[in-house]
């Protein structure tokens, strides 16, 4: 069975590679979640895809 | 290109939260990225829309995330990637995209000694044709992939994950 996410993650790391535009500063980076509606249902489905805790608040709700 | 672009978030969009899988994967391969994901949650599954809509709705996400500051797009969402690409490509100048068919078609030719991959997809990601079309690309002979589709969630039964939002 093939993980498409990490073929996935591979390719987006050459993409920046070769595009100039890996981050360069020390220090882990931030994730920012939006969702379009329920972020308790977002944080609680998912917190099982993402394999980390997901607050509800974290989430933002915006309109596309 | 300037420090500052590299310093700008990559967005990451699917229809729901299946798509969380891929940014795990990129947050563990890219530790250092600042990522922005946003869940299309409003109007899943992407998977039984006509290609039209979904195209429609990539390119709203995609400007959405743009407003964000992104310095480049994950498509993580396997219907958008098969049928919203091209319509994303053309909106978003010259901004680096990726989707998951293209990689993930390409493990796959990698991975098959026999030449024979099993494609389960949505309705919408298998009549789009791209696996069909990317993997054609990847090893034109000695493969054949066979593809079928599943209910996307939201249409299926609730106890198999039906309702719960992930990758269409």
């Amino acid at each position: 069975v093939v993980d498409s996410a990490r073929t996935t993650a591979a390719c987006v790391e050459a993409l920046l590679q070769n595009a100039r535009l890996l981050r360069r500063e020390a220090g882990k980076g931030t994730v920012r979640l939006l969702a379009t509606d329920g972020s308790d249902r977002f944080a609680r489905i998912g917190s099982r895809f993402l394999e980390r805790a997901i607050a509800a608040e974290e989430v933002e709700l915006i309109d596309l | 290109l300037t420090g500052g672009d590299a310093s700008r978030p990559v967005g990451v969009f699917d229809s729901g939260v299946g798509g969380l899988t891929v940014l795990k994967s990129l947050i563990e391969r890219l530790p250092r990225e600042h990522f922005v994901y946003l869940g299309d949650t409003a109007r899943l599954p992407y998977g039984t829309k006509s290609a039209e809509t979904v195209a429609r709705y990539s390119v709203q996400a995609a400007e959405a995330l743009i407003e964000y500051g992104i310095k480049a797009l994950v498509v993580a969402c396997n219907t958008a990637s098969s049928v919203g690409l091209s319509a994303i490509a053309g909106h978003v100048d010259g901004l680096p995209v990726m989707g998951v068919i293209e990689p993930g078609a390409r493990a796959a030719c990698a991975a098959s000694i026999s030449g024979n991959i099993a494609v389960i997809a949505t309705e919408g990601t298998v009549r789009g044709g791209a696996y069909q079309r990317a993997i054609a690309r990847t090893r034109a002979r000695h493969t054949r992939p066979w593809m079928h589709s599943l209910p996307d969630a939201g249409e299926g039964d609730p106890e198999c994950g039906g309702t719960d939002g992930s990758s269409g």
